[in-house]
């Protein structure tokens, strides 16, 4: 059963200022954010995806459209509505933000207060991510003795000290070195997968982003691309298995599999009918189908699909009717490219587009 | 969470140990000023009351157009106290004798203005032991009692008396025939006032022969009532008798009419409650200032905390333990440095300046009043603190 999202927006717009001044920055987002993913959310200066990341953290009330964080709908949302959120959220800022007066521990301290946890399991949690983070023998050091990758890694264990469910980090690692960065992100990647939550994080750190789970690029207030890594990768050897894409580079492969997108299917379900205009590129990712000729009006089954098979592709290239019915056999999953992005996928790969050609112009 | 409030304000008062000093110091200076302000007020009210309180009388019986003890009581029949000597309730009646003038300074012959008083020697006019007791000194010819705590112009009389069990003043008049000289044969100790300087104390008839002034010319009338009467019947009974001949106070509304009179219609009592106002003024802006510094350092923890999801609630009890913790740590320096400065101004002055629990309380009340003032202030600037812009 797929567990509920942590995060859900539906058609999310946002808008800052007021009358003529009124400017939208955020255009009709849509996304889910799914336990244990560490969502790594990148796109140039301006293109809304720290107002995103600071909706998710219910530091705005939600304007347009639908936002769902933690079981809470944002809509509307408020004052002490939004309070009692986001003490269940964490939060990593760039510049750690670590109340000076206090201690590494009486920082990571100050995080439990609002959850009741008791005195001594506080501490003890907190010492432990500090010792874990390797700042066992800086507990009691002020930020003002620590480095700049130290008092990140307490911000760190601040944000994670209560266990929440949801992590909201932006720019974590920037401070810190490569080994830092990458320890803090194995952290957090750890504490998604253990804890059943999510971490979202805006960073520009090159270094980190092959650990992240799914990679959204945010572009001019829209979610210009959003990649499940796994997937991409099974999609990419899948395609890279069959003939016609054996020859693509890893760039090739990874661009058309970006625009793939996942469609599950049911059992008796038709994903093409013959006869029907192409408009859509198929690969059976899990699960089987049948494929089916029909006739003189007698139907017969020619063949049956597994995982990694294409289908599809050649009413897209000749722009005839399709010439088979494809139906699921039991529940599956297939991605989908759509005619505009396959015949963008032709323009960008000439070597793609003239062996599907020679392929199917030569039967 | 109010404990958690409580911690961190204390731990962010005294991380910067300096900025915590030099917010102290600006609150400091704020409460002494009010001190000083509140101290010379009193100062000017109890030394204006200092005579009129020293006076054994119940019930006071002045001029038709007396407006007040500093103004110089306006002289009126000495018939009139007769009239009112058979109104049931009284006792008696002493009249006073009052009038400014000029002695030679011993040291260069310079004017120094003194107030005269005078009463016949047979009806003591003042409850003081000190006087009482030299009545009978004044009675003869050219003798005076002077004030001990005039100031300091008159020390040289004082220490020449001091020195010698006696000694001769001068009083000055216009036509230099006219002057005389008199003998202080003794010292009281009631002080000055922001009016007088010193105050010389003689019988009704040297009082004649030293001014000039009929003695059918009375300054005050001092009504002693009998143990059995009320005060204010009796005040109420001359009045009646005497219609608009006189004006007939209490004992306590004879001092605050003289109260009334300095803080409303003399520009040192304007000035004074002027300065207080000010003085509070200043303590909160000090107050403000100091917070606002404070809150300005630790506006991105703020944010921070309230991004964690800490409430308003806890905000307000963060600043409003700042706010009082740097105004009751001022206050007892303060206190302290306040008191220093009414011992030299006292004296200097001889002015009744005095640390009194009253004050002290009510300043304390103001203090916390500043500080909660200030909160208020701040709270509007911790609104600034918005966790949206600690992201990048």
């Amino acid at each position: 059963m797929t567990e509920a999202p942590l995060v859900s927006a539906r058609g999310l717009s946002h808008f800052f200022g007021e009358g003529e001044s009124r400017t939208q920055v955020l255009f009709d987002n849509s996304l889910d954010i799914l336990p244990g993913q560490l969502v790594i959310m990148t796109g140039p200066s301006g293109s809304g995806k720290t107002t995103l990341l600071t909706l998710f953290g219910a530091l705005r009330s939600a304007q347009s459209g639908r936002l769902t964080v933690l079981g809470h709908d944002l809509a509307g949302a408020a004052g002490s509505g939004l309070t009692g959120i986001r003490r269940n959220i964490g939060f990593i800022f760039q510049m750690h933000n670590l109340l000076e007066s206090l201690t590494a521990l009486e920082n990571v301290v100050m995080a439990t207060h609002l959850t009741g946890l008791p005195k001594g399991e506080a501490e003890a949690r907190a010492r432990q991510l500090l010792e874990r983070l390797g700042l066992g023998n800086r507990l009691h050091h002020k930020p003002c003795a620590l480095s700049g990758g130290q008092r990140q890694r307490v911000a760190v264990a601040r944000a994670m000290v209560n266990r929440p469910r949801l992590i909201l980090a932006d720019e974590p690692t920037a401070a810190l070195d490569k080994a830092s960065s990458l320890e803090v992100v194995a952290l957090l990647h750890e504490h998604a997968q253990e804890q059943g939550g999510a971490v979202v994080m805006v960073t520009h750190d090159n270094r980190i982003i092959d650990r992240a789970d799914r990679i959204m690029a945010m572009v001019d207030g829209r979610i210009g691309s959003d990649v499940t890594v796994g997937e991409i990768v099974a999609i990419c050897e899948f395609l890279r298995g069959i003939r016609a894409f054996a020859h693509l580079s890893t760039g090739e492969l990874t661009s058309v599999a970006e625009k793939m997108r996942p469609r599950r299917f049911h059992d008796g379900e038709a994903l093409i009918r013959q006869g029907e205009v192409g408009e859509e590129f198929f690969l059976l990712f899990q699960g089987q189908t049948d494929v089916l000729v029909d006739s003189g009006g007698i139907s017969s089954q020619v063949a049956s699909l597994e995982p990694g098979s294409t289908f599809g592709e050649r009413a897209l290239l000749t722009g005839e009717a399709r010439n088979a019915t494809v139906i699921g056999q039991g529940e599956g999953l297939v991605y989908v490219l759509g005619k505009t992005d396959f015949e963008a996928a032709l323009e960008m790969s000439p070597s793609f587009k003239e062996q599907l050609r020679n392929i199917y112009f030569a039967r | 969470m109010f404990t958690v409030a409580i911690q961190l304000a204390f731990r962010q008062l005294t991380h910067r140990g300096a900025k915590l000093v030099g917010a102290l110091l600006g609150v400091c200076v704020a409460i002494v000023l009010i001190f000083t302000q509140v101290g010379f007020q009193n100062a000017l009210y109890d030394s204006a009351v200092g005579i009129p309180n020293a006076l054994n009388a119940d019930v006071f019986i002045a001029g038709p157009t007396f407006h007040s003890w500093a103004d110089s009581p306006p002289w009126m029949p000495r018939g009139t106290l007769y009239e009112a000597e058979g109104i049931a309730g009284v006792a008696s009646i002493t009249p006073l004798y009052t009038t400014a003038m000029q002695v030679a300074s011993p040291a260069d012959g310079h004017s120094l203005s003194a107030y005269l008083m005078a009463f016949p020697p047979g009806q003591p006019a003042f409850l003081r032991e000190d006087i009482n007791r030299q009545v009978a000194d004044v009675a003869m010819a050219d003798r005076v009692l002077m004030d001990g705590e005039s100031r300091d112009d008159f020390e040289l009389i004082r220490d020449a008396f001091l020195k010698n069990g006696s000694t001769e003043v001068v009083v000055l008049n216009p036509s230099e025939s006219l002057q005389k000289v008199v003998e202080v044969s003794g010292l009281f100790g009631i002080g000055p006032s922001f009016s007088i300087d010193g105050s010389v104390i003689t019988s009704d008839l040297n009082f004649y022969r030293m001014t000039g002034i009929p003695l059918d010319r009375v300054g005050l009338g001092l009504v002693r009532i009998r143990p059995d009467a009320d005060a204010r019947t009796v005040r109420a009974a001359i009045q009646e008798k005497l219609g608009d001949r006189a004006h007939i106070f209490t004992k306590p509304e004879f001092a605050a009419n003289e109260v009334r009179y300095y803080a409303e219609e003399t520009p040192i009592g304007y000035i004074f409650r002027m300065g207080l106002v000010v003085g509070v003024l200043v303590g909160t802006v000090f107050i403000s200032q100091a917070l606002h510094g404070i809150v300005n350092d630790n506006i991105k923890e703020y944010a921070t905390l309230r991004a964690m999801g800490y409430d308003q609630s806890f905000f307000l009890t963060l600043v409003t333990t700042i706010s009082l913790t740097l105004a009751v740590c001022a206050y007892l320096p303060s206190t302290l440095a306040a008191w220093g400065i009414y011992r030299l101004a006292a004296g200097a002055t001889k002015l009744p300046l005095q640390m009194k629990l009253g004050d002290m309380s009510m300043i304390f009340a103001v203090v916390v009043a500043m500080g909660m003032a200030a909160t208020m202030l701040a709270i509007r600037k911790l609104k600034a603190a918005d966790p949206v812009d600690l992201f990048s």
